[in-house]
């Protein structure tokens, strides 16, 4: 096992930076997209077990959309989707000898979380007109608006480092127990890591889309009120 | 560990495009697909239920023209019971009439019967009576009753019907050897002149008489002129009511 945990610098062309968790990022978009471009290269109206599994993973994912967001389906579920997929094969795939999960770095896991932070006006805006949406951040009171600012910047900051430190302190428990115990000593830890990179995955997305819908549905929920 | 900006708009890039391509190559077609799924699903059950109404509507067809059958059947039922009942009413009433007939004829026959075996009877009855008075009649036939019959038809020769005279006058011109009077005893000479005399009063023409006597006659006297008998007798009168009594 290698034992720096931290990303490492493999290219670098001025300012434009390249880190191994980055490039491993690349290459799991790359996957994720042929993936999912040769599984449904001849889908089927009579399903085979592994389209059954795909559809089912996608009609999970959406149905899960559908209950926070029921009038935004089609919009929202490719984010959420995209968010579940990657934070999955991205935390799963330190526990392949070799390759260290790319979101132990929270570079990876900030961009996430603004993404996320970015994507809950993007989709109010969209559902409700920016002076919709912009309005609710002075309702029910104006001296609310730093309350909720704040609010929305911490709360981003915390699903960046809540990946990212539940990710990074895996990898330092299993290297702490690796150089304390010795090898295979590590291992039930890693099968920590195999519930815990489940877990994260989830809670992300599932708080993704707990910010999102409620970026439009407090304006909806406002209007209904009103 | 520091944030690395380069990394972190990278990965922003790098993102970007996995949901660009997760929902171009998966979400997008597990979405048309299932949606075309659910489409051949509802076109299904669309058509069972198409299949569905079509079999209830045939089934209600059939219920109605099973519905229609069965009161053509009643409705025959009821046609074929009122023919029968007409034709059990007609055999009856020509049944009725026939015995009606029977009986009528019966009644007849019975009638017919009735009136043979009273007139068998009135004739036994008669010819017992016939008998009886003959006999007592015989018992009582005396000379005195001789003369009485001789007394009532020389009476009765006074009183003889218009009618008869003219038919008792051509019998007498007709015969030939005049009157032959019969008596059951012998008559004197007066009586014989008084019957002379009464006879040619009547006949309004002499007549020749022969007295013979014949104990048979009983009592009285029969005077034959030829084609015509005068009978006052008993044994005559009994004949004759034992014929037309």
């Amino acid at each position: 096992m290698d034992t720096n945990i931290f990303p490492r610098l493999i290219w670098q062309w001025g300012p434009v930076q390249i880190t191994d968790t980055l490039a491993l990022s690349v290459v799991l978009t790359l996957v994720l997209g042929c993936c999912g471009w040769v599984l449904t290269r001849n889908l089927k109206l009579d399903p085979g077990p592994l389209q059954a599994a795909l559809e089912g993973s996608v009609l999970a994912m959406e149905n899960a959309v559908r209950d926070l967001v029921p009038q935004h389906v089609s919009q929202v579920a490719p984010f959420i989707m995209g968010l579940w997929w990657f934070l999955l094969a991205a935390n799963l795939i330190g526990l392949i000898p070799g390759l260290e999960s790319p979101t132990r770095d929270l570079s990876i896991t900030s961009a996430l979380a603004f993404l996320v932070f970015l994507s809950v006006p993007w989709f109010g805006i969209r559902s409700h007109g920016l002076k919709g949406y912009l309005s609710h951040y002075v309702k029910p009171f104006p001296f609310l608006l730093p309350f909720h600012i704040v609010g929305e910047i911490t709360r981003t900051v915390a699903l960046a480092v809540r990946l990212f430190g539940n990710m990074m302190s895996l990898d330092l428990v299993a290297l702490i127990f690796l150089l304390l115990a010795g090898f295979l000593v590590p291992v039930p830890i890693l099968m920590l890591h195999l519930v815990e990179a489940l877990v994260q995955a989830y809670i992300f997305g599932m708080l993704a889309l707990v910010y999102i819908a409620g970026g439009i549905q407090s304006q909806t929920r406002r209007e209904f009120t009103q | 560990m520091e944030l690395n900006w380069s990394t972190f708009a990278l990965e922003i890039i790098n993102f970007l495009v996995l949901v660009w391509l997760l929902k171009r190559f998966l979400y997008l077609p597990v979405r048309r697909t299932v949606e075309h799924r659910r489409q051949e699903i509802e076109a299904r059950l669309a058509d069972a239920e198409r299949l569905k109404q079509e079999a209830e509507a045939m089934k209600t067809r059939y219920e109605r023209r099973l519905a229609d059958w069965e009161q053509e059947k009643r409705q025959a039922w009821e046609a074929l019971h009122r023919e029968m009942e007409a034709e059990r009413q007609r055999q009856l009433a020509a049944l009725s009439k026939e015995l009606a007939e029977a009986r009528k004829k019966a009644e007849v026959v019975w009638e017919q019967e009735k009136r043979e075996w009273r007139r068998q009877t009135e004739e036994q009855a008669m010819a017992l009576g016939t008998k009886f008075i003959a006999r007592m009649l015989e018992r009582l036939a005396d000379e005195h009753l001789h003369k009485r019959l001789l007394e009532l038809l020389l009476e009765d020769l006074t009183r003889w019907p218009e009618g008869d005279i003219e038919t008792l006058r051509r019998a007498a011109r007709s015969v030939s050897g005049g009157a032959r009077v019969i008596s059951a005893f012998p008559l004197t000479d007066q009586e014989r002149r008084r019957l002379e005399s009464a006879l040619r009063d009547l006949l309004d023409a002499p007549i020749e008489c022969r007295f013979d006597t014949d104990s048979a006659l009983l009592a009285g006297l029969r005077v034959d002129l030829g084609a015509y008998v005068i009978r006052a007798n008993l044994k005559d009168e009994l004949k004759f009511f034992s014929h037309h009594g």
